[in-house]
């Protein structure tokens, strides 16, 4: 009795600790709702935050507690991380094309570019948006774990050509601030090992919505949150909805069907401010019926300690 | 942290990244870098707010760090070829985007006597191409804003020569290595063009889209080693279109290059090259083979009578062959 009470306890200090934060009050809304809909198990889950309590101190910062979370918490021996297999699904997902992947232009440079793009001519190679390059080198591959979205699905697939502002926006990625040159990678990742993502794949970004208001019923894949249309949006009824996306496991580039890497230049503007975080926490909370971060803490206890 | 401490550091935190399965990850306790898509990337990020003391540190262990990549080095067995390379590349990138100069020679001796261990020829190919971009930019980045030691700039010229002669050396690589040797030691240029400047002519004749590239040299030469330029003039070859140098003289002075060529009527053998950004620099150049550069083609002198347009449409020397001219009419422009 009194260990179930400790352990209450220490949960209780890191949702607290993570509602100081804007990134970290995201987390929780999302949490929140993929223990709504049975998406996580609860008792996997204490028993992960319950290991991130011995390591953390009551210093530590927001970002290092997002770190730390994610470096515990996607622990495969917790059961949480990458639990929601659709391969199945795959096929519906990208049938009508490839699949993108967006990177930063420097680790493009370092892990997939052929040496022969930096040392052919002068290293100042055309930076023209739209570039195509089909070249790689033979190491290369995605990360551990790697997001994407099928390119028929935009509104203008050229966006994830050519435009770094518009193809970071729709695709949510709020961790590319301003300025930052981006690459995006089209291909068909085979054999797929493909997943719906959850908050677990998802934490440190600060722009994942675990169920899209549009599509509640969608379990075989989730939906990015389109930074433009949060940042241009009135309230938190407006639709923020971007593209279908999945998680996937790392692959070999060279044992995919590879379209290329395109050049898609810098971004512009950060869409990481703590505005902008404000206001998705807002209309997380409005999506999920709570109206305070005090709320979401007390739901997630819950459903966490009822069992 | 010492150096030893910090190189072990990097190298166990990459090969843990590297290979995934690793069970003790030496760069979890530090949990910011859990939040970028790389190590590399975090790594660099970190780096930009060290103190200048602990940047020597860290260019330091990473040297280090690299040093026990290399084959004769136990460190990174236990973990397949791709992870070796995965990490090998990492701490390149890493080397490079810190100027850790002090890894220069783990960088040559990877791209020359430790090749051996890898197989196929395209993966030498790749580790080479790497090494040696890691090279070029350590010699560009210290060209262009790092306070560079003369010992450094020795062994990065050195290291370029070194790599050049390479069999896994490529026609293509020479304007790349010769922008980055005019970067370190611009006072060397005749030395680099005698070692480069016949690939970058084979380039520019193989290959018509090479001009702009070679424009490109010829601004770098122009910023990096003007004054040497003046003083190196007569050593240069361009008495032919095939001679060694005359890709530079005429990227030079094309109309898209960093100079213009003014002739005054009373000085027609030293000619003057003015720059165009910014304007007003001049440089007079005193060489035999320059007597011959404004004279119109015989028939168009003949036709005319008089010279129009500017000196390297005249010219015979500056005048390319069309694409798939043959050799004979190439020698008859020539």
């Amino acid at each position: 009795m009194a260990k179930r009470s400790s352990t209450r306890k220490n949960i209780t200090v890191i949702l607290q600790n993570l509602s100081r934060s804007e990134g970290g009050k995201i987390l929780l809304l999302n949490l929140n709702c993929c223990l709504e809909k049975n998406m996580l198990v609860a008792k996997r889950v204490m028993t992960a935050l319950e290991s991130v309590k011995r390591s953390i101190s009551a210093s530590m910062s927001a970002a290092n507690l997002l770190g730390h979370l994610k470096a515990v918490l996607q622990r495969r021996s917790f059961g949480l991380h990458l639990q929601h297999n659709r391969d199945d699904d795959f096929l519906a997902f990208a049938s009508t094309g490839y699949i993108v992947t967006v990177m930063l232009y420097d680790d493009y440079g370092r892990f997939y570019a052929d040496p022969s793009h930096s040392t052919y001519g002068h290293a100042f190679a055309h930076k023209t948006p739209g570039t195509k390059s089909g070249s790689f080198l033979s190491t290369a591959r995605t990360n551990e774990v790697f997001w994407a979205a099928p390119v028929p699905t935009f509104p203008d697939p050229t966006v994830v050509t050519s435009n770094a502002e518009a193809a970071r926006d729709i695709l949510g990625l709020v961790h590319y601030g301003a300025r930052k040159e981006l690459i995006a990678l089209h291909f068909v990742p085979s054999p797929a090992r493909c997943y719906r993502p959850t908050v677990i794949e998802a934490i440190s970004n600060s722009r994942f919505r675990q169920t899209s208001p549009l599509y509640p019923a969608e379990i075989r894949w989730g939906y990015t949150v389109d930074m433009a249309k949060l940042e241009a949006g009135t309230g938190p009824k407006d639709d923020i909805t971007g593209v279908p996306e999945f998680v996937f496991e790392q692959v070999l580039l060279k044992e995919c069907t590879v379209d290329g890497f395109y050049y898609l230049d810098r971004t512009l503007v950060d869409r990481g401010t703590n505005e902008l975080d404000n206001k998705f926490v807002k209309h997380l909370l409005q999506e999920n019926g709570l109206t305070d971060i005090s709320d979401v803490i007390k739901s997630i206890e819950r459903k966490l300690f009822v069992i | 942290m010492t150096v030893p401490k910090l190189s072990d550091w990097i190298l166990e935190g990459l090969k843990g990244w590297a290979s995934g399965g690793v069970t003790s990850d030496s760069f979890y306790p530090h949990s910011f870098i859990n939040l970028f898509d790389t190590p590399v990337t975090a790594l660099c990020e970190c780096f930009t707010c060290l103190s200048a003391s602990a940047q020597t540190r860290f260019r330091k262990s990473t040297a280090r760090a690299l040093h026990r990549c290399l084959p004769s080095m136990p460190d990174l067995n236990g973990i397949s070829l791709n992870d070796q390379l995965i990490v090998i590349y990492s701490l390149l990138s890493l080397a490079e985007d810190v100027v850790a100069l002090e890894a220069l020679s783990a960088v040559v001796t990877l791209a020359s006597g430790a090749l051996d261990k890898w197989q196929p020829d395209t993966i030498r190919h790749e580790i080479y191409g790497k090494c040696l971009a890691t090279v070029g930019h350590l010699a560009l980045a210290a060209g262009e804003s790092y306070p560079t030691p003369k010992r450094y700039e020795r062994e990065l010229s050195a290291a370029i020569y070194r790599m050049v002669s390479s069999v896994f050396f490529r026609v293509q690589h020479a304007p790349f290595c010769l922008a980055s040797l005019i970067s370190v030691t611009p006072a060397n240029l005749a030395d680099h063009l005698d070692l480069l400047g016949r690939f970058i002519n084979e380039l520019h004749e193989s290959t018509p889209d090479q001009q702009s590239l070679a424009v490109h040299t010829a601004y770098r030469i122009a910023k990096h080693a003007r004054y040497y330029l003046k003083q190196h003039f007569h050593r240069l070859s361009f008495r032919t279109e095939r001679s060694r140098d005359t890709w530079l003289i005429d990227a030079l002075i094309h109309p898209d290059g960093p100079f213009e060529l003014v002739r005054s009527s009373d000085a027609l053998d030293s000619p003057t090259l003015v720059s165009r950004d910014p304007p007003d620099q001049a440089i007079v150049l005193q060489h035999k083979d320059w007597t011959g550069y404004d004279q119109p083609p015989l028939s168009e002198s003949q036709d005319s009578g008089k010279t129009t347009g500017p000196p390297w449409e005249q010219s015979n020397l500056f005048r390319r062959p069309e694409r798939g001219a043959t050799k004979s009419e190439h020698r008859t422009l020539a």
